[in-house]
């Protein structure tokens, strides 16, 4: 090849690294922005629980599971996720209200998404996965287990129930359950 | 494993000149592609970003 040829054809790959760096640059910031300025960020909490035990005692018992205003008015949704189904089958939480979401599992890894929304989270055996969402639109919302956890897996879904503010009327425990409404 | 036309000029057709004609104006084309399909790729995500991403609201 021609020396002259082989520099034209290296300086068309410096031009072309220069678009995909400009590209990524693009992107980068527009993930900084999403961060920064809306604070949508990856679920990073590093909280662990023990699975073989969760379902007796502790915070993830089944008395204590769904929607709890908590006594400093924060709203806390919990869930367990197992093989192949959420308990309970469906939470319902106060629309543009800000709502913690917990989830933990005895078996194997799930994850869960909530259509229409980013709230989206793996759960890991071992861990406790916790999402802070605001929810803007009223209705039942899907959602789904979206790891694939066993031959039941398509089956396993849960509704969050997203209703007005002044319809999200807990009892006088602090509970909120899908039933009672 | 390739060889260079300098090494076995007789088995090769193409002669040294039609050869520095294809390679001058083949990036030129790659460039017109890769720019399009890569320039539709980061139109597709801004949308989604946009459109989609942003809306959907706030998760931390």
């Amino acid at each position: 090849m021609a020396a002259q040829t082989e520099e034209a054809v290296l300086r068309s790959e410096l031009r072309w690294v220069v678009v995909v760096s400009g590209v990524i640059t693009v992107i980068m910031l527009a993930v900084l922005y999403a961060g920064l300025v809306h604070h949508i960020n990856p679920p990073s909490n590093i909280e662990t629980i023990d699975p073989k035990t969760l379902h007796l005692t502790g915070e993830f018992t089944e008395g204590n599971l769904g929607t709890r205003v908590e006594a400093n008015g924060q709203i806390t949704s919990r869930v367990v996720a197992t093989q192949f189904a959420f308990q309970p089958q469906c939470i319902v939480l106060p629309a543009n209200k800000r709502v913690t979401l917990r989830f933990a599992t005895p078996d194997v890894i799930h994850g869960i998404l909530v259509a229409g929304t980013n709230v989206n989270t793996m759960i890991v055996p071992g861990y406790v996965s916790q999402v802070h969402t605001v929810f803007t639109k009223n209705g039942d919302l899907l959602m789904p287990c979206h790891e694939y956890c066993g031959l039941g897996h398509s089956q396993m879904w849960a509704t969050v129930r997203v209703v007005p503010e002044d319809q999200f009327k807990p009892g006088p425990d602090g509970r909120a359950t899908c039933d009672a409404r | 494993m390739s060889s260079s036309p300098h090494q076995h000029p007789p088995a090769d057709d193409i002669d040294e000149a039609a050869l520095e004609r294809a390679l001058e104006a083949t990036p030129r084309g790659a460039l017109a592609l890769s720019g399009l399909t890569v320039g539709l790729l980061l139109l597709a995500w801004l949308l989604m970003y946009a459109l989609v991403f942003l809306p959907r609201g706030m998760v931390s």
